[in-house]
């Protein structure tokens, strides 16, 4: 093939293709966000505009362009426009390396460490948000915007080390290969049934959504850091956050749910069978996938409707005292496990025992930290229900009309 | 400039928690609260000065704007002020009394879902809001067929009521009663036992039973507080001595034991209104009022008198010099302000999310507090 | 009072008080007095309404009461209010009062103490005694004016701190201009605040649509000066000069330029219609239903009785047609 159509041409088809997919679930998430809540919480959510309300994914972004567009008189310019386009950059290009369906024409770039590039690309955009937390001149926009310096920051590490279980187990930072390394296995869910906890309890930290919300906490800083934001600022920094959320699910289905195939040792709808239907098998696998970003997607807006919000410093406590040394025993137990097993005998054949082993181990260990995690401050239930019958205090002489 | 640590933040008067227009001037240092400030009066209408110069039974519509989520309790202890004052207490008849004590404990629950809602959403439970708005519809909706209002009733009389209960007002009632303790059981089941909530709420905010008498908190902050102290119990007025209800405390008297203790008000609440419904039907119907005269004018004298509203201690005082038809002087003790006044000495050392939680616990309504 | 009181409502319990008992009997009720006898020299009177009983203490030992209430089982302040006596039938005395209700937990009985003051004499504080009496001190020095020595932090608390007068005075003008306080500072140089009693008005009789409030102690506007030169008319008030308001020769006084004096010395000699026509504004402006000339006639064929119609012609108008009408009526 002409190598500009094989490194430029091709890679900006897709690369096209790909965001207006990806904008128009963004955009959809929202509205499917809407609903699910409504749903959850006993109304109707968007139900106006279009069928079902459908039509409100574009009346949302036409409002947004619409409106004025403040700019504070006392915010520091530059950095106040940059602020909402840092974070929404990195996410786009994110989607670029993400492999949709089997490759090669369903990945828009295979890059053997597309891992640590998305790792590297989606950690900047924290700068965004701080900079334009400083940039509003505003004391809520700036503690959101230190809020979330300091809880992306310090999710980043479990986030980061949550998936090295991952790269032991596969051997490799290429996506695909994470991919067909679960197809000849197990979803590595399973064995990694810690660290793909870890990885969604930091994703949901990442993104700022509850119970993490606390960079935009409304009921305690109005709205962060994008409390002076307008218009279609204010709509990047949405738009950032929602692109955002669907990296991390694709990444979280890619990792630990086994990206766009669905089998088991090798049986199923593996990357081969895909291949074999030519196109249609293409079109199957991208729909195994968003199925399983939409159920993550899903798990968010869950999320959202049942928790309420950490306080700050809750949020560091499980930051640093749990979901850290809970990677880094991930990291030894998952070592010494890839280390056992060629020796073992036990990953030999089709059967995947070794993994099944670890999901054991991985589910005890979760259960574990559930219970002192969640075991809150120790001290009995108040009594909030007298069961004797009620004491009638002595009857007043000053009552007496 | 390296060594400023505090800032100075202003919290409110808009802002999305201080439930109204309550501005708190809070010095932080980082996240920690070195002093709070609050600061009222944005909703000051001069209520007071208003009572001094309208008559006894004009005043009744301007209570209702006190604590304007709960005006039906308003109501009841400003008319029970003035009937104290008239000396016709005893001559309220029982049917007047129940619907007096249906209507006033139909808004202690409106009141606490409201504030279970907003103290919820506070903290960042979105979904209980949207529970207890369900059922605090229906709740509106008995009020709106018994007197037309639904959030400023002015529903009662000196003397009695102003009407009987409409038809088939006490069959929605009862259908009401019947679905409101599983639904108490769906918002408990959100919560009560939710990890971060009580991450969130325990130990926040304590307050010591003597703590509590000094700074003359009232309401479920003082029975949170392991204080079994409810005027409907000590002090009972209307027909509460013939109701079974228990008095709900608190261990510990922090966030969370407010919060059980609001919870089964509630519950006892609805077992007030249950027990209710029977009694009522043994009245008989249309006798709502005492006979009293047109003109209101009560000798000379002074009372004071307070009953419990879902705020706490709700209480008038009132001064007739016997020669008008408006009282000389009429204060209103106002349980929002006084338990308000707690707040810079709770929020002492906690950080800024705490505040938003303790705001919230002690369920100030500001339009009571600024009068 | 009290016997009156017991005539209209059935015989109170037998626990309760029987009615019109003298100060020292109250003194002895055995659920007071045991605290009273302690301070006994500090509690000056004592009365009882309703069964609720008030102990009048001196002013300056309040703090001392108001300890020996607490000690004995008193330990809730329920309530602090003050009370403005001034207007108070038959009342002589010192003008404010301050009621604090007292509640005991062990005994549910209440008490109220009450203490009298001037407006310039400071009453002790007992937030040392009660940390609830803080606030409400602070509120009742807001409304009232009524200082506490020894307080914390006396600051207003409902009002700005900017705000000249005391709401819950009884001499508090109930009309009067929004006290604009700091934004209008050569309105209320100082601080702002309706102010009462400078004209010899009551307050409630001052006709805030009329500008009466100039007279009322405040200070004027730059650039008015009261009625002494005609001003312009303002701009909404301008476009309402109708097209008709101009003199004539049978009206030379139809012009809204001239000031009411001139005009009505146009009109000397003239019949009583057309006397009244000369006291209109002469604008036209047909707010009162009819046009200048139409209203004087209206009035003069006693077709309507109501003086007040004229807006542009503000209250010269309305005194003027009432002079003219009450000659009228006596030749």
């Amino acid at each position: 093939m002409n190598p500009w159509m094989l490194f430029f041409i091709w890679p900006v088809i897709k690369f096209l293709i790909a965001i207006t997919i990806v904008l128009t679930i963004v955009a959809a998430m929202t509205w499917v966000e809407r609903r699910t809540l409504g749903f959850m919480q006993a109304r109707l959510g968007p139900n106006r505009v279009g069928p079902a309300g459908l039509f409100q994914i574009i009346a949302d972004p036409i409002k947004l362009m619409l409106k004025e567009d403040i700019l504070p008189a006392s915010a520091e310019k530059v950095a106040y426009f940059l602020g909402p386009m840092i974070p929404l950059l990195p996410a786009f290009v994110v989607f670029c390396l993400i492999p949709y369906g089997p490759p090669p024409a369903f990945a828009v770039t295979r890059v053997n460490v597309g891992l640590l590039l998305i790792m590297a690309l989606t950690s900047t955009a924290v700068y965004g948000i701080i900079l334009g937390g400083w940039a509003s001149n505003n004391k809520y926009s700036l503690m959101g915007g230190l809020r979330s310096a300091a809880q992306m920051v310090s999710y980043e590490v479990p986030f980061g080390l949550s998936v090295v279980g991952v790269l032991m187990l596969c051997g490799s930072f290429d996506l695909v290969k994470i991919v067909q390394y679960q197809e000849r296995h197990v979803w590595n869910l399973l064995p990694q049934l810690v660290g793909a906890f870890i990885f969604f309890v930091s994703m949901n930290a990442e993104s700022n959504r509850v119970p993490f919300d606390l960079p935009e906490a409304e009921s305690e800083l109005v709205a962060g850091y994008h409390t002076e934001y307008s218009g279609m600022k204010f709509a990047f920094f949405m738009l950032a956050e929602y692109a955002s959320m669907l990296v991390n699910s694709c990444l979280m289905a890619t990792l630990y749910l086994g990206g766009w195939t669905f089998s088991i040792a090798g049986y199923g709808l593996t990357t081969a069978a895909l291949s074999k239907l030519g196109l249609l098998g293409g079109l199957i696998g991208a729909a195994i996938f968003f199925a399983k970003v939409m159920a993550l997607m899903l798990v968010y807006v869950w999320f959202r409707a049942t928790f309420p919000r950490f306080r700050f410093d809750q949020l560091m406590d499980l930051g640093w005292k749990w979901m850290i040394p809970l990677a880094l025993g991930n990291i030894f137990v998952t070592g010494i496990l890839v280390l056992a097993m060629p020796n073992l005998k036990i990953d030999a054949g089709i059967y995947p025992y070794g993994e099944l082993l670890m999901a054991v181990v991985g589910a005890a260990i979760i259960a574990l930290t559930l219970f002192l995690v969640t075991r809150g401050p120790r001290r009995p239930a108040a009594a909030a229900r007298p069961t004797e019958p009620p004491k009638v205090i002595h009857a007043s002489r000053v009552s007496e009309a | 400039m390296f060594d400023v640590h505090e800032m100075e933040v202003n919290f409110g008067p808009q802002h999305p928690s201080t439930h109204g227009v309550l501005r708190v001037i809070l010095k932080i240092d980082g996240e920690r609260i070195i002093e709070a400030k609050p600061v009222i009066g944005y909703l000051h209408r001069g209520t007071e000065k208003l009572f001094e110069n309208m008559a006894y039974p004009q005043c009744v519509p301007h209570t209702d704007r006190l604590d304007y989520v709960a005006s039906a309790t308003n109501n009841l202890g400003y008319v029970e002020a003035v009937e104290k004052l008239l000396g016709i207490t005893k001559q309220i008849p029982k049917r007047a009394q129940l619907i007096r004590v249906m209507l006033s404990e139909l808004q202690r629950l409106s009141s606490h879902l409201l504030w279970l809602a907003t103290h919820a959403l506070d903290l960042g439970a979105m979904t209980p809001f949207f529970y207890t708005f369900r059922e605090r519809e229906e709740i509106l909706d008995l009020f709106e067929a018994y007197c037309g209002a639904r959030l400023t009733l002015n529903c009662m009389r000196i003397g009695g009521m102003p009407d009987d209960l409409p038809d088939g007002w006490l069959d929605d009632l009862e259908e009401f009663t019947a679905k409101f303790d599983p639904a108490i059981d769906e918002y408990a089941a959100l919560l009560n036992t939710n990890r971060i909530w009580k991450r969130r709420t325990v130990g926040i905010g304590v307050i010591s039973p003597e703590e509590a008498i000094d700074w003359g908190i009232t309401g479920p902050p003082l029975r949170g507080s392991g204080v079994e102290w409810d005027l409907r119990r000590a002090q009972p007025y209307e027909c509460y001595p013939e109701l079974q209800f228990d008095i709900p405390i608190g261990k510990n008297g922090d966030t969370y034991d407010r919060y059980l203790v609001r919870m089964e008000e509630m519950r006892q609440a609805n077992r007030i209104l249950k027990q209710c419904i029977p009694m009522i039907k043994e009245t008989p119907a249309g006798d709502i009022k005492a006979k009293i005269s047109r003109v209101i004018r009560p000798p000379e004298g002074e009372v004071y008198h307070s009953i419990e509203a879902p705020k706490g201690e709700l209480g008038y005082y009132i001064i007739s010099d016997g020669k008008t038809q408006n009282a000389y002087r009429c204060r209103v003790r106002p349980p929002s302000f006084i338990n308000l006044q707690a707040l810079p000495a709770m929020a002492k050392g906690y950080l800024v999310s705490d505040l938003v939680a303790l705001i919230g616990t002690l369920d100030v309504v500001l339009g009571e507090v600024d009068r | 009072m009290a016997e009156q009181e017991g005539t209209h409502r059935p015989a109170a319990p037998a626990a309760a008080a029987p009615k019109g008992r003298t100060a020292e009997e109250i003194r002895q009720d055995p659920l007071v007095s045991a605290t009273v006898e302690k301070v006994a020299y500090a509690i000056l009177d004592a009365k009882e309404f309703a069964g609720e009983i008030t102990l009048i203490a001196d002013r300056d030992e309040i703090v001392e009461v108001a300890r020996a209430f607490k000690n004995d089982s008193f330990n809730y302040l329920v309530d602090l209010a003050g009370v403005d006596y001034s207007t108070y039938p038959g009342y002589k005395g010192d003008r404010f009062g301050v009621s604090y209700v007292l509640y005991s937990f062990d005994r549910n009985v209440r008490v109220r103490l009450r203490v009298y003051t001037d407006a310039k004499t400071p009453i002790p504080s007992v937030s040392s005694v009660w940390k609830t009496a803080n606030w409400q001190e602070r509120e009742v020095f807001d409304m009232f004016g009524v200082g506490f020595s020894n307080h914390p932090n006396l600051e207003r608390i409902l009002m700005w701190d900017g705000f000249n007068g005391h709401p819950l005075r009884k001499d508090f003008p109930l009309r009067g201009i929004d006290t604009g306080a700091a934004i209008y500072p050569e309105i209320f140089p100082d601080g702002g605040g309706p102010k009462a009693g400078s004209t010899g008005k009551t307050p409630q009789n001052v006709n805030i649509f009329k500008g009466e409030w100039t007279q009322y102690g405040y200070g004027i506007p730059a650039g008015y000066d009261g009625r002494k030169t005609q001003m312009e008319p303002a701009p909404e008030l301008a476009g309402a000069v109708a097209d008709t308001a101009r003199p004539t020769a049978e009206a030379p006084w139809h012009d809204p330029h001239l000031a009411l004096d001139q005009r009505l010395e146009l009109a000397k000699g003239v019949d009583l219609k057309a006397k009244l026509f000369a006291a209109m504004a002469q604008t036209d402006c047909t707010a009162c239903g009819w046009d200048c000339e139409g209203y004087a006639a209206a009035l003069a064929a006693g077709e309507t009785k109501d003086i007040t119609l004229c807006i542009p012609g503000e209250s010269e108008t309305e005194t003027a047609l009432k002079k003219l009408l009450a000659e009228a009526k006596t030749m």
